[in-house]
C-alpha cells in the first residue's frame, strides 16, 4: 500500500483523464443523481468561492470600490493607473527578482542534499534533521530570522565579523534586504524540495547506476550523466511550485520581516495587492493588479511548459 | 590519470585495486558526512537560536557578542508568552485546522469517488474543468472571495475563515480519484450484486482502503492550515478568533515586546506540530511526496 503512494509514476493529469470503461452500470439519470450527491458540497463551494470570484474579480477591476460606498464604473482607469504609476515597474521587478532568486537555488541545493542523504547511512536521523523546518510557518520563521538578521546583535552579522567581514544592516539596506528575504525563503522551502527530490530519485532505475559502476564511472560522472538528466521532471515540478508558492506565500515573510521596505525595496505584488485592498480599501485597483499578476503568471507557466521540452526528460 | 593507471600494475601489490577502492570510498563517505553535518548545523541554527533566546531576558537577548546558553534561564518567558498567545488562540488554530482537514477531506474523497466510480453524463468534461481550476492562482480570488464573505455577513466568523479554504479541494479530489481508479473493479461489481448503493460502496470499503492516502493527505492539509496567515488576517477582526500566525506576527511587530517572550511564543506555536512531526514523520514525507505526483 505504501509503495503505491510515492512509487507511482509522475503521471500527467491530462493523460489519466480517460476514465475507466465506458460501460453503463446504472441508468444515466440515477448515476447523475448520485454524482450530484457526492459532488454537491464541492460544487456549492466551488461556485461560491472559485467560479463566482474569478468572474467577479475581473468585473471589479473596472470599478472604483471601497466596500463601504457603492461601486463606481471607471472603465480601464485602474489598469491605466497601474501602467502610469512609477511604483508598478518596481513592484514587477521585485516580484521577478524574488521569484527567480528563490527558485534557482531551490532547484539546485535541495537536489544536492537529497543525493547526499541517499548516499549516507542513518537515513532516518539525517532526514529528521533536514526536514525539521517543516514544522515552522512562514510567519514564525520570519519572526526568528528577523532577529538573526539584526544589525548589532544578530547572529548572521556575528558570523560575518568572525570571518573578518563588515556587518550588514540586512533588512534596512537597499542592496541586502531582498537577498536576505530570499535566503530565508530558500531555507523555509528546503525540506519540501528535498522530499520531492528524494521521491524523484527513487524513480531512477538502480540498474543505470550499477551499469555505470561496472564501466568505472566516478560518482560525479554518475550524477552528471544519470541523476541530473533523469531528475528533470522533479526539477520542473520544484520550479513551478516554488515559483507559484513564492508569488503568493511571499506575503507572510514580507509582512513580518520588512513590510515591503526599505523604500519599497522588498515590496512585491501580492503585498501591494493586500495593502491596496485591505488597508487603503482600493478594491477595484487591487483587483486589476491581481488580474495582471494572473496574466503574467499564466503566460509564464505556459512558457515554462513549452520550454520544458528542451530540458525535461520523461522516461 | 592515464599515466598513473598504466604505472599501477607494476608498482602496486596485487591486492591494491580493492584497497584503493576502499580508501576512495572511505574518503567520499567522510566528505559526505562532513557536508551533511555542516548543512544540518546551518539548517538548524534558527531553531537553536530561537530556543536559546526564548529563555533569555532582554539584556541577554540584546548582548554582544551573542551567547548560546542563557544565564539565568528565564522559564517565566513561557508563562508570559502563554498569556499573550493564549489557550483561545491555540483553540482557534486547532479548530480552524481540524475543520479544514475534516471537511476538505470528506468533500475531496466524495468528489474523487464520484469521478472514479460513478459513471454519470459528461463526467470527464466536468472533471477536466474542475481540474483546470487548480491553475487559478489564489491571489485572483482573494479579493472577490472576501467580498462574498462580506455579503454573507461572515466577516469575523469561523465559517468565513474555514469554508473558502475548504473550497480549495480540487487537488485532493484529483488525488483520491487517482487512488480509487486503481482499486479492483471486481470489488465494486460484487458490492453491486449484493445491492450496495454508491454511498455504501464509498463508506464501507472504499474509504477504509484509502486509509494511508487519507492519513498522508490529512497531515499535509493540517500542516498547511496551521501555518495559514493571509486569509485569517483578512477575515478575522476580533482577538477572540485570532490564529497563531496572526498572534506571532503581532508580537514580532511590537518593538517594545521582550525578545525572549516573543521567541517563547514562537516555540509554543511550533510545539504541537513538532510533536505531530516526531510521531508521524513518515506521513509528512509521504504527503509531500504525494503532492509531487500532480506535476
Amino acid at each position: 500500500m505504501q509503495g503505491s503512494i510515492t512509487g507511482a509514476p509522475q503521471a500527467l493529469p491530462m493523460a489519466e483523464v480517460r476514465g475507466k470503461s465506458g460501460r453503463k452500470e446504472t441508468k444515466d439519470w440515477r448515476a447523475g443523481l448520485w454524482a450530484l450527491v457526492f459532488l454537491g458540497p464541492n460544487l456549492v463551494l466551488f461556485l461560491l468561492f472559485t467560479a463566482y470570484p474569478v468572474v467577479y474579480g475581473l468585473y471589479l477591476s473596472f470599478f472604483d470600490y471601497s466596500v463601504l460606498t457603492p461601486a463606481v464604473y471607471v472603465g480601464l482607469d485602474n489598469y491605466r493607473t497601474f501602467f502610469q504609476d512609477p511604483l508598478s515597474a518596481k513592484l514587477v521587478g521585485n516580484t521577478l527578482t524574488f521569484a527567480i532568486g528563490a527558485v534557482i537555488p531551490s532547484m539546485i541545493l535541495p537536489l544536492l542534499i537529497a543525493v547526499l542523504l541517499n548516499n549516507a547511512g542513518w537515513t532516518r536521523l539525517w532526514r529528521g534533521l533536514y526536514f525539521l523546518p517543516l514544522v515552522t510557518s512562514g510567519v514564525a520563521a520570519a519572526a526568528v530570522w528577523k532577529w538573526l538578521y539584526a544589525k548589532d546583535f544578530g547572529l548572521v552579522n556575528y558570523g560575518l565579523r568572525q570571518l573578518g567581514l563588515e556587518p550588514i544592516d540586512w533588512l534596512f539596506s537597499l542592496d541586502w534586504a531582498m537577498p536576505a528575504v530570499i535566503i530565508m525563503t530558500v531555507w523555509l522551502l528546503l525540506p519540501f524540495n528535498i522530499i520531492l527530490y528524494t521521491a524523484g530519485l527513487q524513480e531512477i532505475p538502480r540498474d543505470y547506476y550499477e551499469a555505470a559502476q561496472i564501466d568505472g564511472a566516478s560518482q560525479w560522472r554518475q550524477f552528471r550523466d544519470i541523476t541530473a538528466p533523469l531528475i528533470t521532471p522533479t526539477t520542473f515540478f520544484v520550479m513551478l511550485t516554488t515559483m507559484l508558492g513564492v508569488l503568493f506565500g511571499g506575503f507572510d515573510t514580507i509582512n513580518v520581516m520588512t513590510q515591503g521596505g526599505p523604500l519599497n525595496e522588498t515590496n512585491i505584488l501580492i503585498y501591494d495587492i493586500y495593502q491596496n485592498a485591505f488597508q487603503y480599501f482600493r478594491m477595484g485597483y487591487a483587483s486589476a493588479q491581481a488580474y495582471l499578476l494572473f496574466v503574467v503568471v499564466f503566460l509564464f507557466t505556459i512558457l515554462n511548459w513549452v520550454l520544458q521540452k528542451r530540458w525535461v526528460h520523461y522516461s | 590519470m592515464t599515466s598513473r593507471g598504466a604505472a599501477a600494475p607494476t608498482l602496486a601489490p596485487p591486492d591494491s585495486r580493492p584497497r584503493r577502492e576502499r580508501n576512495r570510498r572511505l574518503i567520499s563517505t567522510t566528505l559526505i558526512l562532513f557536508a551533511l553535518t555542516v548543512g544540518a548545523a546551518i539548517n538548524l541554527v534558527p531553531f537553536a537560536w530561537m530556543l536559546s533566546t526564548s529563555f533569555k531576558n532582554n539584556a541577554q537577548a540584546f548582548s554582544y557578542p551573542p551567547t548560546w546558553i542563557p544565564e539565568p534561564f528565564v522559564w517565566n518567558n513561557y508563562v508570559d508568552a502563554f498569556q499573550r498567545v493564549n489557550g483561545r488562540v491555540f483553540f482557534n488554530t486547532a479548530f480552524f485546522s481540524i475543520s479544514i482537514v475534516v471537511l476538505q477531506g470528506l468533500f475531496a474523497t466524495m468528489g474523487g469517488f464520484a469521478f472514479a466510480r460513478i459513471n454519470f453524463p459528461y463526467r470527464n468534461v466536468i472533471f477536466l474543468i474542475y481540474l483546470g481550476t487548480m491553475m487559478i492562482p489564489p491571489q485572483v480570488t482573494l479579493i472577490p472571495t472576501y467580498i462574498v464573505v462580506v455579503e454573507f455577513g461572515w466577516v469575523n466568523t469561523y465559517q468565513g475563515m474555514i469554508l473558502p479554504i475548504v473550497a480549495q479541494a480540487a487537488f485532493g479530489t484529483f488525488l483520491f480519484r487517482q487512488f480509487f481508479l486503481r482499486l479492483p473493479d471486481e470489488m465494486y461489481e460484487a458490492a453491486r450484486l449484493d445491492g450496495a448503493n454508491y454511498w455504501q460502496q464509498f463508506w464501507k470499503f472504499t474509504l477504509p482502503l484509502a486509509r494511508p492516502v487519507i492519513t498522508a493527505y490529512s497531515i499535509i492539509t493540517f500542516l498547511t492550515a496551521w501555518k495559514m496567515y493571509l486569509w485569517p488576517l483578512i477575515v478575522v477582526r476580533s482577538p477572540e478568533l485570532k490564529v497563531l500566525p496572526m498572534a506571532i506576527a503581532e508580537l514580532s511587530g511590537n518593538a517594545s515586546q521582550d525578545r525572549g517572550v516573543m521567541m517563547a511564543a514562537v516555540a509554543l506555536s511550533i510545539l504541537p506540530i513538532l510533536i505531530l512531526y516526531i510521531a508521524a514523520q513518515r506521513w509528512f514525507v509521504e504527503g509531500i511526496a504525494m503532492s509531487g505526483q500532480k506535476g
